[in-house]
């Protein structure tokens, strides 16, 4: 299969995707935003009503987590599922299999942009400053894009061959949520605890990023190469652990 | 010639747990307890040299690595031993419209198809209107989840015709779907022909290979069993096909004795089934029976034995029809020997045109039906008869030889044919132990139940385990029923029933 070939295919796959999911109507778009601002004001009761969590911009410093932290549940959860629902295809014809997950990666990426627009709209109803600084954002998104699809693909290998795959991973979200600086700042882990608590990547990101929008914070060199290492090593294991895979899949699945 | 596909030595083998899925929690279990690991053999060490341009049939029976080897060449599934090697773009058609996403509209499900079948959105955007054209489709707003399995089938195909390859693999696609979509089927089949494509064909259809492949790779149990001119490797399948069931039959018979009939029956009538579908009018029905084509279902289920015999019965008096002389003849001679070998059950005998045409020269007549005669109460012969009151059917015959328990047996039909009742004296256990000469048997029916209209009675002698007939005359006797004191509205019995009030 020729490259524009390829291209039609994932933009065909992720059409579909977008039409099955939100039956083509703006409305079922909507529904989707709903889960993370629901959970943003439930979070935002509990913790900065309740518990008195003292942090500028809350509401706004809650989204941005949120948001990143949703795609990348979606995204990885939805890769899984598409490989469940594509079962059949999978079996019976021939084509590049990755093709299925990227599309369901690329279809989470752009609610993801889209929930972003409703960041920025927010921001500006809320009249927080927007710093230059916000510049190194579309270099986060396309890390976060990686490491999703990455995680995506090595996920789905693992999924093949282990059916309850879904059901552990879904577990490590849960935990992963709670474990990622999205409701609390990093300052409340115990000093001696944060060396192995920044070792989620996902950590890094949401602090770097959050930082340049908010709090017109440059990341580190040290950061960014960090995680620019890791979102690319990410990718390429899934990718060729995935492209290893996907002989067998045919059989497996 | 140039070396389109090369097989060497290719063995897949599937592997898989016997009882459960593979799951994480189960690996883990299984380190304390080992769970059986089943290891398949779907294709063993098969090797193969395909020429560019060559049209191959693959035949075997079901499971015999047909549709894998078609993969394995299409690159969805890899060998787990041995190299393939495929020289230019596969095309593989395993099953029409598997990518199909039922709330989806026709449109998008082209666009989606076509681009899992490697097809640009230009393309498919350039082709649309022709796509839905060829497909003979005309809702094209609404959603595919309205269309029936045959419009799925003839749009997932329109979109398939589309892609350009240089071999061409065809799962059973030539012979699903309506006439027309085969007839669609069969014109793009011919078209890849004369452009010279590489086309390797799996079916059950065996005239079909015989008569568009040029050559026939003939598998079983993943083996190459024989590869060479396809009617002759057609040839050499039936003949595997008959010592399976003769295997078969031996294995039963160490079980089961009473199966021996039936089993020997099965196999030889089986041959005759296959030769007959030799003939290429005839490939229609063939799929319709081939479902039931199963030795052990045939013993073991009565209504599918029924089906069977049912739709042999269906098929041998179409092809009889359809046929020209020179088939007419050979069919009388299949179904001759069919007979003279004692394959059909009693019941089945009687709707035969073709037996009925030779019934002189077909049955051994040790004993005759001499006459029949229909009495009423009185002991009055006639043919006019009223219901609910008595009627005695008589057989006479004459025997040439000693005869030891022959079974007597009448069957009265409807004005459409349909059988109401077969009695035969086997089954009312007064079967006489030996018969001289010649004599009566007289089946007495105290008070008639058919209510008014014709009636047809076959009437027929046959050995005791009811197999070889001597004598039988199908539905060459007949009566009327009238009412008097009965009044009926309609149907054909009545039930001798009461009304109670309470």
């Amino acid at each position: 299969m020729g490259f524009s070939n390829r291209f039609s295919l994932i933009k065909q796959l992720t059409i579909t995707g977008f039409k099955l999911r939100y039956r083509g109507s703006v409305l079922g778009y909507f529904w989707s935003l709903l889960n993370p601002l629901l959970l943003l004001l439930t979070l935002y009761i509990v913790f900065a009503l309740f518990m008195k969590i003292n942090i500028p911009n809350y509401p706004l410093y809650l989204l941005i987590g949120i948001l990143t932290w949703n795609f990348l549940s979606e995204g990885t959860v939805m890769s899984i599922n598409s490989m469940v629902s594509n079962r059949e295809l999978i079996r019976k014809m021939k084509f590049p299999t990755q093709s299925i997950i990227i599309s369901s990666c690329v279809a989470s990426f752009v609610v993801f942009l889209i929930n972003l627009l409703i960041f920025f709209l927010l921001m500006v109803i809320l009249k927080v400053n927007i710093y230059f600084t916000a510049v190194v954002l579309p270099f986060y998104l396309i890390e976060l894009f990686m490491l999703v699809l990455g995680l995506s693909l090595f996920l789905s290998v693992l999924y093949v061959r282990y059916k309850d795959v879904i059901h552990i991973w879904n577990f490590f979200l849960l935990l992963g949520f709670w474990i990622t600086p999205i409701v609390y700042s990093t300052d409340l882990v115990p000093f001696e605890y944060l060396r192995f608590y920044m070792l989620n990547p996902l950590a890094r990101i949401i602090v770097d990023m959050r930082g340049a929008l908010l709090d017109n914070f440059i990341p580190t060199l040290k950061n960014i190469f960090i995680t620019t290492i890791i979102s690319i090593l990410t990718f390429v294991v899934g990718y060729v652990f995935f492209k290893k895979s996907s002989k067998r899949f045919a059989e497996e699945i | 010639m140039n070396v389109a596909i090369k097989l060497n030595a290719v063995t897949k083998n599937f592997s898989f747990y016997a009882k459960s899925e593979n799951t994480l929690f189960h690996s883990f279990k299984s380190i304390f307890k080992r769970d059986k690991h089943v290891v398949i053999s779907a294709i063993d060490r098969l090797s193969l040299e395909i020429n560019t341009g060559e049209i191959i049939g693959i035949i075997g029976p079901n499971g015999c690595g047909k549709t894998t080897l078609l993969k394995i060449v299409g690159g969805i599934l890899s060998p787990t031993k041995g190299t393939v090697k495929v020289m230019g773009k596969t095309l593989p058609l395993l099953e029409l419209g598997t990518a199909f996403q039922e709330s989806l509209s026709l449109k998008d499900n082209i666009f989606l198809y076509g681009s899992i079948l490697g097809l640009s959105t230009e393309t498919l955007k350039k082709r649309l209107t022709y796509i839905i054209d060829f497909s003979g489709i005309r809702q094209t707003d609404t959603n595919i989840k309205n269309f029936s399995s045959g419009m799925k089938l003839r749009l997932a195909f329109s979109i398939a015709k589309e892609v350009d390859a240089d071999i061409y693999l065809l799962d059973e696609i030539l012979t699903v779907g309506d006439e027309g979509f085969q007839k669609k089927c069969f014109v793009f089949f011919e078209n890849l022909k004369r452009q010279g494509k590489t086309i390797l064909l799996v079916t059950h259809d065996l005239s079909l290979v015989a008569r568009e492949c040029d050559r026939a790779i003939l598998l079983d149990n993943g083996k190459l069993v024989a590869d060479g001119e396809s009617s002759s490797m057609v040839k050499k399948y039936l003949s595997i096909i008959i010592n399976n069931d003769l295997k078969l039959v031996k294995k039963q018979l160490r079980v089961n004795k009473p199966v021996k009939e039936l089993s020997l029956a099965f196999s030889k009538l089986r041959m005759l089934f296959e030769q007959l579908l030799m003939f290429k009018q005839f490939r229609n029905i063939s799929n319709t029976i081939l479902p039931f084509y199963n030795l052990e279902t045939l013993i073991k289920n009565r209504e599918a034995k029924k089906l069977f015999f049912g739709e042999l019965r269906a098929l041998l008096n179409f092809c009889y029809e359809h046929a020209d002389e020179k088939e007419k003849l050979f069919i009388k001679n299949l179904v001759k020997n069919a007979l003279q070998e004692e394959l059909f059950p009693l019941e089945n005998n009687e709707m035969m045109k073709i037996v009925v045409e030779d019934s002189k020269t077909v049955f051994d007549k040790e004993i005759k039906i001499k006459k029949v005669l229909f009495k009423d109460e009185m002991g009055v012969d006639g043919n006019v008869f009223e219901t609910g009151k008595s009627m005695s059917i008589e057989i006479i015959y004459q025997a040439l030889k000693d005869v030891k328990r022959p079974m007597f047996g009448i069957a009265i039909f409807d004005s459409t044919d349909h059988l109401i009742t077969g009695p035969n004296t086997t089954f009312y256990n007064v079967t006489s132990e030996s018969i001289k000469n010649s004599g009566v048997v007289t089946y007495v029916i105290k008070s008639l139940p058919l209510l008014k209209g014709t009636y047809k009675v076959s009437v027929s002698i046959y050995d005791e385990l009811g197999s070889k007939p001597f004598d039988y005359h199908e539905k060459k006797y007949g009566f009327k029923a009238v009412e008097k004191d009965i009044k009926s509205l309609g149907g054909i019995i009545n039930m001798d029933g009461r009304w109670i009030y309470k």
